[in-house]
């Protein structure tokens, strides 16, 4: 039972890090616009 | 409104704490691999009480808190709704705040309630022979997704901003009455026959031991409520910029008379 943990696990471990780099990528794209909105 | 507020939208930059994104992410993977180690479910006589030699009932320790995050979802939207209606004659980014909010944890509390939905048919699948019976509280799920829907079919169906504002908060309360009969009192009705076997029985009286209720309290049910708040966040931000672009997207349309004028 505990081999077929490796396909949630790695399922999990794949979405967390496409969030984190969702997360970079709007807070990027945040910084932008409030840059654009400071000049 | 300024231009500026417009610009940095309603939640102003706010970001969901890297703590918490890696506890988010710690607790899942000890949800997940804690889920696998637990032992089978048996009944009195030491048989296994569920398909797969009792393995069968580790799904509810995912299908419950998805449910639950629906629920959750549609209470937190509620609440920005009555939010928005207090405050929206105030018109600023407070208000609009409300309103992405509410937007938000009703798009969030899709994505949940269809994760729900379709664990549940596994699990009735493996348990009950077959994927989807009209079930009591199969029927009611599907009337809270179609709630769910309708918010974000009517939310794009209305251009103007304070008037589609208004309208989804106000749909937001008239719908959470439905919602909350469909999943609190139906399935619970004497009269009504359900193989679900009453009030949460995954969780209350079902015969999950205490090792079981350590897991889905312990550690995936912190979690997802986790990634329901960073996904909220989340959407709030893309708001953000949306709202920003949305501000170049009209200036770089405006011709030069046109501002001059």
């Amino acid at each position: 039972m505990m081999s077929l943990a490796v396909v949630p696990v790695v399922v999990w471990v794949g979405l967390f890090l496409y969030l984190v780099a969702l997360d970079r990528r709007v807070a990027r794209a945040q910084s932008h616009v409030r840059r654009e909105d400071d000049l | 409104m300024t231009s500026g507020e417009a610009m940095r939208g309603p939640t102003g930059g706010r970001t969901f704490p890297v703590l918490l994104q890696a506890a988010v992410g710690a607790l899942m993977l000890a949800g997940i691999v804690a889920a696998f180690a637990a032992e089978p479910v048996r009944n009195a006589a030491g048989l296994p009480a569920f398909t797969m030699g009792g393995h069968g009932a580790k799904i509810v320790f995912f299908h419950v808190p998805c449910a639950w995050l629906a629920v959750l979802a549609y209470l937190v939207g509620a609440i920005e709704a009555v939010r928005y209606l207090s405050t929206c004659r105030r018109a600023g980014r407070r208000a609009q705040a409300h309103d992405e909010r509410c937007a938000a944890a009703m798009e969030v509390g899709l994505v949940f309630g269809v994760l729900a939905t379709i664990t549940g048919s596994v699990f009735s699948h493996n348990e009950w022979g077959m994927y989807w019976s009209w079930d009591p509280r199969q029927t009611s799920i599907v009337v809270v997704l179609l709630l769910f829907a309708a918010y974000l079919v009517l939310r794009g169906a209305i251009e103007d901003p304070m008037m589609r504002a208004r309208i989804s908060a106000a749909y937001t309360l008239v719908a959470v009455v439905p919602a909350m009969f469909m999943i609190w009192v139906l399935p619970r009705l004497p009269q009504i026959v359900t193989l679900h076997g009453g009030a949460n029985q995954a969780v209350v009286g079902g015969g999950l031991g205490p090792g079981y209720r350590l897991v889905m309290y312990g550690l995936l049910l912190p979690a997802f409520v986790g990634l329901f708040a960073w996904l909220i966040d989340l959407r709030m931000r893309v708001a953000t910029v949306e709202a920003g672009n949305e501000d170049e997207v009209v200036l770089g349309g405006m011709r030069v008379g046109e501002v001059s004028r």
